[in-house]
């Protein structure tokens, strides 16, 4: 290590200035930079006692440079001039070796007054004593919850909050701030040679919404429901995919949305806009102006003004998600999808994945098919592919026959396209799940799919 | 690391109550670059730095980190980490003792002499073979990757060492596309050097490899669902061993009560034809350390011997709280974490069987020649692994290629059905993910037969 201890670290203000001066120095016609900070305490709680207590303060810089049109990336979390000098340096030299990308990055521009961020005022107050109290809550509650239940090897709860700024070389300069809290349990309930585990997460904007006891009753019970689980013999029904696991299965294949993929041929939507690509009564929008929610942004990871649209609207395929390299590629207007932390590249992606009611509770959809599969539990996505649409993944959850839980099932995969369930899905539940969160998708109901195990 | 600085750290630490404290400092240098197809998809370069401190007090730790490593910064975060009880008598400790890392894995050209730009030959050899193997390729995209990092280490045993570790990648993904239909496959071997892990690759064998995988699967159809006899194929098909296995015989897992081993040490747990070793020590391997991230020198740790469950692995804290001897398992992505008990290089030993009489002995089944990635949840053991190369096994013979299929099981359940053990063993390079963050590891086997698994798939 450098015996550079006590070089005082610049102020985020200054290390922006100081990167967009060296880089235009050093021939970027272009520059964008983002500066993130982070302040976080969280404890890990285990049979009565604290096992773990993390406290961090880190920030590091993001650069981009586009010099003759061609971008180099660097990053640092070094925040020394010396460093940062470096930084520009790096990707100053990286930029010679890559090719002219079409990017005009956006002029300055004022953030309206209006708070829509996700910022939870006093959560830096929320401290280890009362993480402790809520965590022995939690655990009191989940190890009284049955005879069946027998530990609970994950819980933990934690705060974190943080500051972004992003400035270019067109004189744009932003900020804004993120402050939450979340809480998760993990308990195992045994049954003979039975073992399963039940989980439950909430994350708010106000320590003082947790429910700890209730929490860890839906994850004891979670638990406890799975007990005695056994395989299906290979077949097709229809399937509700939970609002529990529902995001995360279009989160799979969010990469088919994206502009990047479409021009490059990965993603099977191309060239299908204005078509009727899903069931008519599903929606699919990028909501990044929802007041006070994880994915709530006024502006994107390039400085573009963010804007809620539907990408698929009614069935038909509306809009992709873009970056300023692929909205400009494709000659359309940015449309401030741009994804970007301080170490990696310009994606595009959901700022808030949403996916209006429907208006069926969960065992109205449970009473569509005499006979179904209610899915709680998806296990990897490595069987899923979003470039051809294939799903072929590990599921756990209940075997459902006219409106009533008959089994809970495990050791099974649910097959098919993803492009073909689009069309399939037949109806949508009445509520989200609970939470801070980045995705409002309800249970879906899907037509018809493979079941192997 | 200011060593000055660290004692003031560690001596803070001390009066604050705390039995052990530790200080880790990094600055890690990172390079990337990937062509996707003729073109430069992206250059990267990136420093990680930041500074960690450690405070047990008893099972108890409090872990914080900072990216400022000024005094005022690091006294005040061991202020907040520090719990009410003051012990302004703590004996401060002797001199710190250096350790000098001999420099086992160390590497001989470091990437920054050579530059970013020396990657580009291999990168474009790599699109060029996969393009000359099959028409059907669609696209090439091949990453190099170096990660030259430097730590120091501190603790108030007296404690001192710096290590420089260099670790050097390679990946290739080659998709494949006829009539509409895609397939992927993939490549990424790394290991503990600096260029000339680049100059000794046989890129052009790697690149072909991935692209005739992807080929292949391209004429497959779907797997039949249904439990079965299954060979799986060496090399990463011991990702299954390490998820479901591996990790609950690190003593996190044990401290949690999260393991179907707990109080298994010296039972037959598996097949008498099964030897598993997890080796930090192997020259120059993607796991390998020559001291754990506590500075505990690392070793070959036995975890099971013909079928009998030997070993746990083990950190400071777990092997302190399990009564079990260290193992030098300690390991963390980087300063932001806390080290805790993770895998090394972990396989599954050679046996004496042939992959011809593992076949004939399965008769009809699934040769899962080369496993995808999967989940595993260690508290109940369940596993689920994707197949990305597979073929049905008829009459004792490879047949078709089939695709879609998951392996399903729990893991303490499969390791007595493994009966058939190859002689090809073979290691293959990834990269894990648990409480102390992403650590680069080996996964490894021989082809292996496990008698009866679940194999998930189409009606």
């Amino acid at each position: 290590m450098n015996d550079s201890m006590d070089v005082p670290s610049m102020a985020p203000q200054d290390a922006l200035e100081l990167a967009l001066r060296r880089a235009k120095v050093l021939g970027a016609g272009q520059a964008d930079v983002l500066y993130g900070d982070d302040d976080s305490l969280s404890v890990d709680f285990f049979e009565g006692r604290v096992k773990n207590v993390e406290k961090s303060r880190s920030a590091g810089l993001g650069l981009r440079v586009l010099v003759e049109g061609r971008p180099g990336y660097s990053f640092t979390e070094r925040l020394t001039v010396e460093a940062v000098e470096r930084c520009v340096r790096d990707a100053v030299d990286l930029s010679k070796l890559t090719d002219e990308l079409p990017v005009e990055l956006p002029q300055g521009w004022r953030l309206p007054d209006e708070e829509i961020a996700p910022w939870g005022e006093g959560i830096e107050a929320f401290g280890i004593e009362r993480m402790i109290d809520l965590c022995r809550a939690a655990e009191d509650e989940a190890l009284s919850a049955g005879p069946e239940v027998f530990n609970v090897p994950h819980l933990g709860i934690g705060r974190s909050s943080g500051e972004l700024y992003l400035a270019n070389s067109n004189g744009l300069s932003l900020a804004r701030r993120t402050a939450s809290a979340s809480l998760g349990i993990g308990v195992v309930a045994k049954r003979g040679d039975s073992t399963k585990m039940g989980v439950d997460v909430y994350a708010t904007l106000d320590p003082h919404a947790f429910d700890p006891r209730q929490m860890a009753r839906a994850a004891a019970g979670r638990a406890t429901s799975m007990l005695g689980a056994s395989s299906l013999p290979a077949c097709e029904m229809p399937v509700i995919f939970d609002e529990w696991v529902s995001s995360s299965l279009l989160g799979i294949f969010a990469g088919a949305f994206v502009g990047e993929n479409v021009q490059k041929g990965q993603s099977r939507l191309k060239g299908r806009e204005g078509q009727a690509i899903a069931s008519s009564s599903f929606t699919l929008s990028t909501q990044p102006h929802m007041k006070r929610q994880g994915g709530s942004r006024l502006f994107d990871g390039e400085g573009v003004p963010t804007q809620p649209r539907a990408l698929i609207e009614n069935g038909v395929l509306k809009s992709f998600l873009h970056n300023l390299e692929s909205s400009q590629r494709g000659g359309i207007t940015p449309t401030g999808d741009a994804q970007r932390g301080y170490s990696g590249k310009v994606g595009a992606g959901f700022s808030n994945m949403h996916v209006p009611l429907g208006n069926e509770s969960l065992s109205e959809l449970m009473k569509r098919h005499p006979r179904l599969l209610h899915v709680v539990k998806l296990e990897g996505s490595s069987g899923c592919s979003a470039v051809s649409g294939e799903i072929s993944i590990g599921v756990q959850g209940y075997l459902v026959e006219n409106g009533k839980v008959v089994q809970p099932v495990d050791r099974i995969t649910v097959s098919g396209n993803f492009f073909d369930m689009l069309t399939s899905m037949e109806a949508f539940g009445d509520t989200y799940r609970p939470g801070l969160c980045s995705n409002f998708v309800p249970s879906i109901l899907v037509s018809r799919m493979a079941i192997g195990g | 690391m200011n060593q000055e600085l660290a004692r003031r750290v560690l001596d803070a630490g001390l009066q604050a109550g705390a039995d052990f404290a530790e200080v880790f400092a990094e600055e890690t240098r990172f390079g990337t670059v990937t062509l996707r197809d003729q073109k430069v998809e992206s250059a990267s370069a990136g420093t990680d730095y930041g500074v960690g401190v450690r405070l047990v007090y008893g099972n108890e730790v409090r872990y914080g980190y900072t990216s400022r490593d000024d005094a005022q910064s690091l006294l005040h975060l061991v202020d907040d980490l520090s719990e009410s009880g003051h012990n302004p008598h703590a004996a401060p400790f002797q001199d710190f003792e250096h350790l000098k890392p001999r420099g086992i894995h160390a590497a001989s050209i470091a990437v920054a002499d050579k530059g970013q730009l020396a990657k580009l030959d291999y990168l474009r050899l790599a699109n060029e073979v996969a393009r000359s193997v099959s028409g059907d390729v669609a696209q090439v995209t091949a990453s190099a990757t170096d990660r030259d990092s430097r730590i120091a280490l501190y603790n108030s045993e007296g404690f001192s060492m710096e290590d420089h570790r260099t670790w050097s990648r390679f990946s290739v993904a080659v998709i494949a596309e006829r009539h509409g239909e895609r397939q992927t496959g993939s490549e990424a071997p790394g290991e503990r050097r600096g260029f000339e892990f680049f100059e000794g690759l046989d890129v052009a064998g790697i690149s072909r490899k991935a692209t005739e995988r992807a080929v292949r699967m391209l004429d497959a159809g779907y797997v039949e669902a249904g439990e079965m006899p299954v060979v799986m194929g060496n090399g990463f098909g011991g990702v299954i061993f390490h998820e479901a296995c591996g990790h609950p015989l690190e003593t996190e897992a044990l401290r949690r009560k999260a393991t179907p081993f707990a109080g298994k040490i010296g039972e037959l747990i598996a097949h008498p034809c099964l030897t598993a070793i997890d080796d930090g020590t192997i020259p120059h391997a993607w796991g390998s350390l020559e001291y754990d991230d506590e500075g505990y020198p690392t070793q070959k740790t036995i975890l099971i011997e013909n079928g009998v469950l030997r070993s746990f692995l083990s950190d400071r804290g777990g092997a302190a709280e399990c009564g079990l001897p260290r193992t030098g398992s300690a390991r963390r992505e980087n300063y932001k974490y806390p080290p805790v008990a993770r895998m090394r290089n972990t396989y599954i030993g050679a046996g004496e069987s042939s992959l011809e009489d593992m076949l004939k002995a399965a008769g009809d089944g699934l040769y899962a020649a080369r496993m995808g990635g999967g989940s595993v949840n260690p508290a109940t053991g369940e596993f689920n692994f994707a197949v990305e190369e597979g073929y049905r096994i008829r009459g004792g013979k490879i047949a078709e290629a089939v695709r879609g299929a998951t392996l399903i099981g729990r893991g303490h359940e499969i390791l007595p059905r493994i009966t058939m053990v190859g002689r090809d063993l073979e290691l293959s390079a990834g990269s894990c993910g648990a409480s102390s963050g992403l650590v680069p590891v080996c996964v490894g086997q021989p082809s292996l037969l496990v008698d009866r698994i679940l194999v998930g798939g189409r009606a």
